[in-house]
């Protein structure tokens, strides 16, 4: 049985990763707003359990890549693979039903409602109570609805903010509103989790508290894909790394690899 | 003022202003989900009224005739929904109000071929007789409209607050990338939101025919009442609804009881313009969340 860096090696050098080892496959995608190209023909793959980091400057694609692969952008041209599923032939709403969720770089909580609440949307793909049993207090959606708060305590638990299950976010730091936004987006049950520049605005400890959660994640077979552009942050935590570079991809490797990369540190990396 | 006058005006107060509250959460319900204002939801109080109407003359008993008269309401709901507002999903929010004032016209028109000009009416619910108190009189049909207008405020405080769907509707309107991301089908939401508003507002037509009578015409004016108490309260709050539905009915009632003439008509509305001027997105609005 092939070790996981094995895997990440066939993914990112040879291309022969079995299919069913294959969570996500980006083929040839490319993306304008008007004249101006965002994305040009990039591709990748991400095996099960990797945890994939996006580096770029500013306005290099990664946030469109992201959103394109959550649904939130219609492609244009390309395709994008998810478990043997073609994204552009699925309705947006339904991307998460597959098992694709994001944290935004904003977080969007709902500010209407509690901490749990807002992680408690995250269940509601898992309700099987619908609109009528549900006004209706019918014992099934009941149980439901215990089932679910259950659910979404469990997830603010793992993330340490069940104490504030009952406040409003807005009465959170911002290093615990996106905790909450990563407990919500994990309540959801997808497979892939989507982080969009999840460290900026983040104090030292808590990037380090966010690392470990990502890392407790992995082991526990989650695939992750992080947008980034704070480089050594993710150096230590990504297994599989690819550099974007005015909507191309100029680099893809281990973090080693990319480390010592010219290209990559002609035109990003030593910049810095 | 001498105290049964007073109790008087207390009690139509209470009356209309149930009234307007029941016609204001309609409001609030799509406004919640889609942040848009259907000034098409008079037209689901005249349906209501208008279709129970209707089934109870052809001998079907009042509940079921409600009953009924709600669904077809909800049809129609979904229709506004489906067919008129969501192929202008992507469009500004003006084009999509004037959408649903085409819809007015062509509902009104719609009543007008069916129901033509008459006036309808029914009987009070159960032949309540009228109840003498203190020197004011108050109609029978009253408490019905009182205590319907409570369970739905009450049923829509469990919805929204309790339940896991509420809570998904609540989210479109407050995140929708957020809310989306988290595999929540707005479209579907906004769907259930207008079934919900024009369910809503047929039950207020059932309740209030036997007291001021239904006809084709009869929605635009109960539409205005109801944006009037829905963005005095706060139109993104349950409570600023209520509250503005209350204050309205209370103010008509007292103008009407102490003005003379017909002058007590622009009291009301006067003042809750200058309410508006004080606070343009309504008493207990919350700020940000007014669009």
């Amino acid at each position: 049985m092939k070790t996981d860096s094995a895997v990440v090696k066939d993914a990112v050098t040879s291309k022969k990763v079995a299919s069913d080892k294959l969570l996500l496959k980006v083929e040839d995608v490319s993306m304008r707003f008007g004249v101006l190209a965002v994305l040009k023909g990039v591709s990748f793959s991400v095996p099960k359990g990797n945890i994939l980091v996006i580096i770029g400057p500013n306005g290099a694609g990664k946030s469109t890549l992201l959103k394109l692969i959550s649904g939130l952008l219609s492609l244009q041209e390309g395709e994008i693979w998810f478990k043997q599923h073609r994204l552009s032939k699925i309705p947006p709403h339904r991307i998460s039903s597959l098992g694709i969720t994001q944290l935004f770089q904003d977080v969007q909580l709902f500010s209407s409602m509690s901490v749990i609440e807002n992680v408690m949307v995250g269940c509601h793909l898992r309700t099987r109570a619908g609109f009528l049993s549900a006004g209706l207090k019918l014992p099934q959606a009941q149980a439901d609805e215990q089932r679910i708060l259950k659910r979404a305590m469990s997830k603010l638990s793992l993330v340490g903010l069940e104490q504030k299950a009952w406040d409003n976010p807005a009465g959170l730091s911002w290093g615990q509103q996106k905790l909450v936004g990563l407990a919500r987006a994990l309540a959801t049950g997808s497979d892939l989790l989507l982080l969009d520049e999840p460290y900026s605005g983040l104090l030292a400890d808590e990037i380090d508290k966010l690392n470990q959660l990502i890392l407790q994640l992995q082991r526990q077979g989650m695939t992750i894909l992080i947008v980034e552009h704070l480089t050594d942050v993710l150096m230590g935590i990504g297994n599989q790394v690819i550099v974007l570079d005015y909507g191309e991809k100029i680099a893809e490797g281990t973090p080693d690899e990319i480390q010592r990369n010219k290209r990559v540190i002609d035109a990003y990396l030593g910049s810095g | 003022m001498d105290f049964p006058n007073a109790l008087q005006i207390f009690i139509s107060g209470a009356n209309l202003g149930a009234i307007y509250t029941a016609l204001g959460l309609g409001f609030f319900v799509i406004y919640s989900v889609t942040r848009l204002v259907n000034l098409a939801q008079g037209e689901f109080v005249m349906l209501g009224g208008m279709l129970t109407v209707s089934f109870y003359k052809m001998g079907i008993p009042l509940v079921p005739s409600i009953t009924l008269a709600v669904i077809i309401s909800g049809l129609a709901g979904a229709g506004l929904y489906r067919f008129i507002i969501y192929p202008a999903r992507g469009y500004s929010r003006l084009t999509q109000l004037l959408l649903t004032v085409g819809f007015v016209f062509a509902i009104q028109g719609v009543a007008l071929l069916i129901w033509g000009w008459d006036f309808r009416s029914l009987p009070a619910f159960f032949n309540t007789p009228c109840i003498q108190l203190w020197g004011a009189t108050i109609f029978g049909q009253t408490p019905w409209v009182i205590g319907a207008t409570l369970v739905m405020v009450i049923g829509l405080f469990f919805f929204f607050g309790r339940t896991i769907q509420g809570k998904a509707l609540r989210a479109c309107a407050n995140e929708p990338l957020g809310a989306r991301t988290m595999g929540v089908n707005i479209d579907r939401m906004a769907l259930y939101s207008f079934i919900m508003a024009a369910g809503l507002g047929a039950v207020v037509g059932a309740m209030i025919t036997p007291l001021t009578m239904t006809s084709y015409s009869m929605g635009w004016s109960l539409t205005i009442k109801g944006v009037l108490a829905a963005f005095v309260g706060g139109i993104n709050r349950a409570e600023g609804v209520i509250l503005g539905g209350v204050a309205l009915g209370m103010m008509e009632a007292a103008a009407a009881g102490m003005v003379p003439g017909g002058y007590h008509n622009v009291i009301a509305p006067g003042i809750l313009i200058v309410v508006l001027l004080l606070r343009p997105h309504g008493i207990l609005a919350i700020p940000g969340r007014v669009e």
